[in-house]
């Protein structure tokens, strides 16, 4: 269960430092994208990954009324929990193609007329970075290793 | 029991994100340094306002405090495909679809596309979808603002002289004629064609606005 409740609180940071605007160099990361296909790596029955999805859908939610974004990034992320276990890869590249995945059918859906732009590039290559630090960090966790460096380095 | 818990959740959260007008409001706490730095800005813009030719006398902005809704800024649009603001002025405070959002009167910010009874969203001139005819410097040359993360005013004759500094100010219809957008800080010619394209800078950071003003 304390898995569980890491994986929430990554979904609440994550998802409220790109609400308040967390940017590098002008470019919103989709650090929300990242975290929840990473998530579904790593929560233990659908229904776990169905419960971030929607909790950070509530999150990023920036108005009142209906936004098509919020329900094509819902889609993804439900998308992401049902799909990856029948991928061929090993988790970690199937993580990373998920992301990059992810931030294309998203701008595909909202905004295709962006896609050649520098900034979906920028964003693409923000999105898999983080996706990438962000597994590493719960296979780490996940494998009790992290506790094995800190205890280590003392 | 557990598994019904979750969907029980689920369902509630799902509901309150597609079923109900609830937002969570995401108001940052309040800074005088920035407070100060925007009307700083506001002022340099009235400044440079009333030094450019014809501008003082067709104002449309008013200064009359009727005239100008302020809000609190409740939320920023999270994602890089489009630059909006939701703020906590609508309907019950006279906000209206096309008004136009301004920082401190002096300042363009962008304009009003959905209005819901107590608040409004406002797409801001960083979105790259907004678009608006603009003049630059005392010249008053004319051109086309982009938005964007890095915003730009494109379709400058390439005969017509534009120096850095010079201030970008709005000259659409839509918009009170003046507002201030930003100043050219760069300066893009290419040999073939025949305009040229300026990078602006802006006065204010989208991400740092607590409050703003829409002109009725």
């Amino acid at each position: 269960m304390i898995r569980f409740f890491i994986l929430l609180f990554l979904v609440i940071l994550l998802s409220g430092l790109q609400v308040f605007g967390f940017s590098i160099f002008g470019i919103r990361p989709n650090l929300a994208l990242a975290i929840i296909i990473t998530a579904s790596f790593f929560v233990e029955n659908i229904w776990q990954g169905f419960l971030l999805v929607v909790l950070m859908t509530l999150i990023l939610k920036f108005s009142p009324g209906f936004e098509s974004e919020i329900l094509a990034l819902s889609l993804i992320g439900v998308g992401a929990v049902l799909i990856k276990k029948y991928l061929p890869w090993h988790y970690f590249f199937s993580n990373l193609i998920l992301v990059g995945l992810g931030t294309l059918i998203f701008y595909v859906i909202l905004a295709s007329s962006l896609i050649t732009s520098v900034i979906f590039f920028e964003e693409l290559a923000f999105n898999i970075i983080a996706g990438m630090i962000i597994f590493a960090f719960l296979s780490l966790l996940w494998d009790n290793k992290l506790h094995e460096i800190f205890v280590r380095s003392y | 029991m557990r598994r019904y818990l979750l969907i029980l959740l689920i369902i509630l959260l799902a509901g309150a994100t597609y079923l109900t007008n609830f937002f969570i409001a995401k108001q940052r706490s309040f800074d005088e340094n920035l407070r100060l730095k925007q009307e700083n800005e506001n002022l340099r813009a009235q400044i440079q306002k009333s030094q450019l030719p014809l501008i003082n006398c067709s104002s449309a902005v008013t200064n009359g405090s009727s005239s100008v809704i302020t809000a609190e800024v409740f939320s920023t649009y999270p994602f890089n495909i489009k630059n909006q603001i939701t703020v906590n002025a609508g309907e019950k405070q006279g906000v209206k679809k096309m008004m136009t959002a301004t920082v401190g009167e002096n300042l363009l910010l962008g304009q009003v596309i959905n209005v819901f009874a107590s608040y409004s969203v406002i797409q801001t001139i960083f979105d790259p979808n907004f678009q608006l005819s603009v003049k630059i410097g005392d010249k008053q040359i004319d051109g086309l603002f982009q938005g964007g993360n890095a915003p730009k005013v494109t379709l400058i004759e390439k005969n017509k002289q534009i120096q850095t500094g010079d201030i970008v100010y709005s000259a659409s219809q839509e918009f009170s004629y003046g507002l201030k957008i930003g100043e050219v800080s760069e300066i893009n010619e290419t040999l073939a064609g025949v305009f040229k394209e300026a990078i602006l800078k802006m006065p204010f950071n989208i991400n740092e606005l607590r409050e703003i003003q829409i002109i009725k």
